[in-house]
């Protein structure tokens, strides 16, 4: 084989760029820290470090969901013990006033502080987080309850006349014209909001017809009505309303009409129930917020290894590379000044 | 009988060979880095001598011992090599044109080290999410609108990109074209210049001597065209060449044609040729890749001019139909109230009107290119927002349903069936993969004719060496002719001057 002098030439300058983009190659990644710039360098792997991009956004949007959430929901849950704070308040005030040895005068004075009592009521029922109202449904948009002329409404619909509808048990107007089938219509305002907080949340339909899964979401809304009641109870005739029973409690309080005192101190111990099962309701979703996120977080975590696996340089393997590569760079460095071996003109007299 | 003086011309014939043979060796090493050079060598030959078929019959060895002469002077190559080379040079022309372009438009349409559509319908859905999942205030819905604007800008980018990219290309076909044209034409002429040059030496059958120089000037010519088109090479006795480009006859001694850049009404560009009109239809180099890259429109091809591989048409096709379909799901998310009644309004056929939240500009094609948030939404952004439901209140139904957009399956009309983002994910993979598959393959055949340029240094290269050697073997030869020269003259001086003296 002959050798010539072109061939080494080639050969060195191939090797030389080969060595070169090598090293290069070899800084970027290190002084990136990362493995690629562009898919072609790595289809597969990309592909999955997009999946995992994908999902860690994902769960950065839920963490920020649930901590909104989670917000609205104490906020409900601290305003609902209150009130049954304030209820218990106007038990003790009920004991004391519904005893015939009682001066009318002193009675009055009671009836007055469950007035005061009522009015705290009303002010935390429009309580306010954020820009929404906390229990207005899904009428968030305005103050929901309202006592003007001493009948207290919720988005307008005069509370105490309100009926569960029998099939969904939701709050509804009644229209009994026909008397054997009542129409119940629901309300407005009063609907359920959910969140997307991870589950895989599930939609059917689109635009109009979208229907969501409600097992796949969590509720945020506090509905007015199913935290403070509505209607009247079918069997006693009493409000459920604590507002109702309180207007209701108060005038008895005022009329020292003590039959109707011991059935409302009755309505007044059964309306804890009602707010505890709320606060509970409310607890719950916000126990299970807590729980979402701290899972959410376990998978940002693993989400986040597989991404540094993925898309990360090993740095300590990387640098190991360098070396080598940037020994090699060296070594052809020198090289290249033997690249004009001597030849036989070195040795001829 | 010998004549008296036959070694003198013997002799001075062997001077003047090894003297040549050392011009030749001093040629070639002065043309050691020369690109292109082809190592020369003297073909020299022994003199026969003829006895019998003179005019005067004499023995075959009365005039035996004429030396040698020199046939001419030719080069050391290897025509099948060169052939090897310039079929692999073809394919290395194609991949490392496709890799270029492919490489362009996957830096342009980036979204590993950048933020591109990905990062842009990943930030409108965070949007539509907050608004989703928090109050629905005048902020959260400007958010929305911003991204979305984004997005829709991203979109029109990337088109504007592909666009330069096609046109650079465009360009670039057009340039190549003519150094195409050029190339043809200088070979043509050198073909002219050769046939001139060439002669036949006397006495031998076959052997043309011709202009070395010229023939390496013509080869590297062949060599730079083969990067464009595959052509092959038919050499004629008189060392004028054939070339065919493509398959066609493009240059025939020393008339050469050329090759016409035709842009077409849809927006493809041909070649064809001046002759007859033909379009040049190149199974490799240059030219197929750049046709491919600027006609190429995948499995969607229409016309005649395009071209089935995956260039920039079929890239904006994806992107157009990801456009109209994105446009398409999100107008049918948010219903239109009827202010009075409060509840969707339909059309006469009873279908739900949506609010428009993306539309196109008028009289563009529905696509990348003229993709916009419509006037409604871009001026106002709480247009997604009031009324949001039936009895006007908050309700974040629509948003889901927005949302789910994100989520779910959708046919695109280019076939592709699933999520929006799985259908860019798949965009820009497929798009890395095509680029990956021609880089591999340029390494490939990178390394083949890397291996042939070997050979051929191999074979043609100058070593200095052998010129050493050679020079030493021509001096030393020189030398001794000289010794010979004093030699013959000291026989005729003892002839002339010594013979016949007895007694004198």
């Amino acid at each position: 084989m002959r050798i010539t002098q072109r061939m080494m030439t080639r050969g060195y300058i191939d090797r030389m760029s080969g060595n070169l983009s090598r090293l290069s190659a070899s800084n970027r990644k290190l002084s990136s820290g990362t493995k690629y710039t562009r898919v072609s360098e790595n289809t597969a792997e990309v592909a999955r470090a997009f999946e995992v991009r994908e999902k860690l956004y994902r769960n950065e949007q839920y963490t920020a969901n649930i901590e909104s959430a989670q917000g609205e929901l104490s906020s409900a849950e601290s305003n609902l013990m209150i009130v049954n704070g304030i209820m218990q308040n106007v038990q003790n005030r009920l004991l004391q006033g519904d005893t015939g040895t009682l001066p009318a005068s002193e009675r009055k004075l009671i009836a007055n502080e469950l007035k005061s009592l009522q009015q705290e009521i009303l002010q935390i029922s429009n309580a306010k987080f954020g820009e929404k109202y906390t229990f207005a449904g899904s009428g968030t948009g305005k103050a929901p309850f309202d006592n003007a002329g001493g009948v207290l409404t919720y988005h307008g619909y005069e509370v105490d006349k309100l009926e569960p509808d029998p099939t969904t048990g939701r709050p509804s107007t009644v229209d009994r014209t026909d008397p054997a089938h009542p129409v119940y219509t629901e309300i407005n305002f009063n609907k359920d909001i959910y969140i997307d907080v991870g589950l895989g949340m599930t939609v059917a339909g689109s635009g109009v017809g979208t229907q969501v899964d409600t097992n796949s979401v969590v509720k945020l809304s506090t509905s007015g009505m199913e935290a403070f009641g509505f209607g009247v109870d079918p069997n006693t005739g009493m409000p459920n309303n604590v507002y109702s029973l309180l207007s209701k409690t108060i005038a008895d309080m005022e009329n020292g009409n003590f039959t109707e005192m011991d059935r409302d101190l009755t309505a007044v111990t059964g309306s804890y129930d009602r707010l505890l099962v709320g606060v509970t309701d409310v607890g719950t979703r916000s126990s299970f917020l807590d729980d979402t996120l701290s899972r959410l977080d376990g998978d940002s975590i693993n989400l986040k290894t597989t991404q540094q696996k993925l898309e990360a340089v090993p740095l300590e393997e990387e640098m190991i590379y360098n070396k080598t590569h940037e020994m090699s760079w060296m070594v052809t460095l020198q090289l290249g000044s033997k690249i004009i071996p001597p030849s036989i003109f070195d040795f001829l007299r | 009988m010998r004549p008296t003086f036959m070694g003198f011309e013997t002799t001075k014939r062997g001077m003047m060979l090894n003297q040549k043979g050392l011009d030749i060796v001093s040629h070639n090493i002065s043309n050691l880095g020369v690109t292109g050079y082809t190592r020369q060598r003297l073909d020299q030959v022994s003199i026969t001598s003829q006895g019998t078929q003179g005019r005067y019959a004499a023995k075959p060895y009365t005039l035996a011992g004429q030396g040698a002469d020199i046939n001419g002077v030719t080069q050391v190559r290897d025509p099948y090599l060169d052939k090897r080379f310039r079929m692999e040079n073809a394919d290395v022309g194609y991949y490392n044109k496709m890799t270029e372009v492919l490489g362009d438009m996957e830096t342009s349409l980036d979204d590993v080290d950048s933020a591109g559509l990905k990062v842009a319908i990943e930030k409108f859905n965070k949007a539509i999410s907050t608004l989703h999942a928090s109050a629905p205030t005048t902020t959260n819905a400007n958010i929305v609108l911003t991204t979305a604007k984004s997005l829709t800008q991203v979109l029109r980018q990337y088109d504007v990109k592909l666009n330069n990219i096609s046109n650079q290309q465009q360009y670039d076909l057009e340039v190549s074209n003519e150094t195409v044209n050029s190339l043809m034409e200088r070979i043509a002429n050198l073909n002219e210049s050769i046939s001139k040059e060439t002669f036949a030496k006397e006495g031998t059958n076959s052997a043309y001597f011709g202009p070395n120089e010229l023939f390496d000037e013509r080869n590297a010519l062949l060599d730079e065209l083969s990067q464009y088109a595959d052509i092959s090479v038919t050499t004629h006795p008189d060392n004028t060449i054939d070339v065919t480009v493509a398959g066609h006859a493009a240059v025939t001694g020393n008339r050469a044609t050329t090759i016409n850049f035709i842009r077409n009404s849809d927006n493809t560009v041909s070649l064809a040729w001046q002759d007859d009109g033909t379009s040049v239809d190149s199974n490799g180099g240059i030219f197929k890749a750049s046709l491919d890259v600027i006609n190429g429109r995948g499995g969607a091809g229409k016309s005649d001019h395009e071209s089935l591989e995956r260039g920039i048409p079929y890239y904006k096709d994806q992107l157009d139909s990801f456009s109209r379909t994105f446009a398409d799901a999100f107008n049918n998310t948010i219903p239109v109230l009827d202010p009075v009644t409060n509840k969707p309004q339909t059309d006469p056929d009873g279908k739900v009107i949506y609010k428009q939240l993306f539309g196109f500009e008028q009289g563009k094609d529905l696509g990348a290119s003229s993709i916009q948030v419509t006037k409604d939404w871009g001026d106002n952004p709480n247009f997604i927002l009031l009324p949001t439901s039936a009895d006007g209140a908050y309700d974040n139904t629509y948003y889901q349903s927005m949302l789910n957009v994100f989520s779910k399956d959708i046919s695109f009309d280019t076939g592709f069936q699933g999520t929006m983002e799985g259908f860019v994910k798949g965009y820009v993979t497929t798009l890395g993969e095509d680029k990956q598959f021609n880089e591999s393959r340029l390494g490939a055949t990178a390394a083949i004719t890397n291996s042939l340029l070997d050979n051929i240094a191999q074979v043609s290269g100058v070593s200095m060496d052998e010129e050493g050697a050679d020079m030493m073997a021509y001096t030393k030869a020189y030398n001794a002719m000289s010794r010979m020269m004093t030699t013959l003259d000291e026989a005729l001086d003892t002839l002339i001057n010594r013979t016949g003296v007895v007694g004198r």
